[in-house]
């Protein structure tokens, strides 16, 4: 995936393409709206940011911290631009929510000023909670989650990613997962990090055992 | 600040050199670094001759008071704001007629390249500040916005390059320094650009030009904003190329420490 960096502004051939998010078109030509890698091939062309703030998304499992709890239910921080609502009845019989939990939860409507609605959340139990850029989770997943999965195998710990970019780590090497998914962050445009994160982790738990 | 300037002063010499040694369309050595704040959503630092600049970009985000927000598009809120240490006598902190003054026309300019409409309801706060000033600080604070709002991955129709151009001793020069601005017969015209289409965001003048002198400084502004602009991307994919390098080298420590072992 060494794809093409893209600056805002920035033309991009399209002709005979279809254009998806990310580009813009002003007089038969197209430009690029964000910093981004510019992903295409012969039927359509899009951007992909390297940053920006989360964009709820239909069907999205997110992780929202409780801010405020009223009857009707609770407003949770997506870190998105509003907060979200989960209503009383979509949570969990014995779960009562306070200001401060962490709850996972599924969009399931998106309004016109990007306020998402939520359903089915419970709130998570103990465990380590760090927070990356939400253009970068598609990386910590992988593709079909291969990422994911290889942080749950190398290192047993229990994983939960929310699209808006917090992730939940429990287990005795949470502090491994935390490293290793630090160096996914910062190395989230780049190839081959699959690989590169398998050795690392190799790595980094070896040195554990050592320690003890 | 016209009339200040001492008569007898050369400003552009025979062999077509200035002041400080440039030619009349050169400008000041400018360096950009973007990334340079970890806890904003985006951030820029820029060096413009002796002027400093870093700019700060949070949101979009909810806007306070609610009142304010707009239902149809984002509203940008900036603060352009001079520490007291940035020029020669103590500025008193507090934000003046000339601060406040400059932010508005600075969220003018960054409101027509950003596509606002993508975020009702919200905000996009950008704060600059001004570390060092030597004149042209409104265009070097407009470099680091537009340079943050980008790295913020904020969607923008382009990136917005400014410069300032004027005259003084009689000759349209580009980007004028305090010792140029205080000419007897100075004119200012800071002038931004989206460089894409050539649409002009934002367009000052302090002084007067005749209309010829005006045809110069335009084609002059226009030309040396282009030059900005390339730094501006420059910095850009500079933040994600040189993490590339970066790593190289660390893969050749790595290997080395293995020979050791």
């Amino acid at each position: 995936m060494n794809a093409k960096i893209v600056i805002p502004g920035e033309e991009i051939e399209s002709r005979g393409k279809k254009i998806g998010s990310n580009v813009y078109t002003r007089n038969g030509r197209s430009y690029s709206a964000v910093l981004g890698l510019l992903n295409e091939n012969e039927t359509y062309v899009k951007v992909v940011p390297l940053a920006g703030k989360y964009m709820p998304k239909e069907d999205d499992l997110v992780l929202g911290l409780v801010e405020d709890v009223k009857y009707a239910g609770a407003f949770l921080d997506i870190s998105s631009v509003n907060s979200a609502f989960l209503p009383a009845t979509e949570m969990g019989r014995n779960d009562d929510p306070k200001a401060g939990d962490l709850i996972l939860a599924r969009v399931s409507e998106v309004d016109e000023v990007n306020s998402a609605r939520l359903i089915s959340g419970s709130i998570v139990g103990r465990g380590k909670v760090i927070e990356v850029s939400s253009a970068k989770i598609p990386r910590v997943l992988g593709t079909k989650k291969s990422m994911l999965n290889l942080l749950k195998d190398k290192t047993g710990c229990k994983i939960i990613v929310g699209m808006n970019g917090r992730i939940w780590v429990q287990g005795e090497n949470a502090p491994v997962v935390i490293l290793a998914i630090r160096k996914i962050e910062e190395e989230a445009h780049k190839s081959g990090l699959t690989n590169k994160i398998e050795t690392f982790l190799e790595k980094e738990i070896k040195k554990e055992k050592k320690s003890d | 600040m016209a009339g200040k300037g001492n008569e007898n002063v050369t400003y552009v010499d025979k062999s077509g050199k200035r002041l400080d040694g440039r030619k009349v369309d050169e400008l000041r050595p400018i360096k950009v670094d973007v990334g340079v704040l970890d806890r904003a959503d985006g951030s820029a630092y820029v060096e413009w001759g002796h002027n400093k600049a870093i700019a700060a970009v949070y949101g979009p985000r909810e806007v306070l008071p609610k009142h304010m927000a707009n239902p149809y598009k984002a509203i940008m809120r900036v603060y352009y704001r001079m520490a007291p240490f940035s020029v020669p006598e103590h500025k008193r902190p507090a934000p003046g007629r000339r601060e406040i003054e400059i932010s508005k026309v600075l969220s003018e300019a960054l409101d027509a390249a950003v596509l606002t409409e993508r975020f009702p309801q919200s905000q996009i706060e950008v704060h600059i500040d001004i570390l060092d000033a030597d004149a042209g600080t409104r265009i070097t604070a407009l470099t680091a916005a537009s340079a943050a709002l980008a790295d913020a991955g904020i969607p923008m129709r382009d990136l917005v390059a400014g410069v300032s151009v004027g005259k003084a001793g009689g000759r349209v020069i580009a980007d004028l320094t305090k010792a140029e601005e205080d000419a007897s017969d100075a004119v200012d015209i800071p002038m931004a650009i989206l460089p894409s289409t050539k649409e002009v965001v934002l367009l000052q003048m302090d002084g007067i030009l005749t209309k010829e002198e005006w045809k110069d400084a335009h084609e002059l502004a226009h030309k040396a904003a282009e030059k900005v602009y390339n730094l501006q991307k420059e910095a850009l994919r500079k933040r994600y190329e040189s993490a590339e390098a970066v790593e190289e080298t660390e893969e050749i420590a790595e290997t080395k420490e293995e020979v050791v072992e």
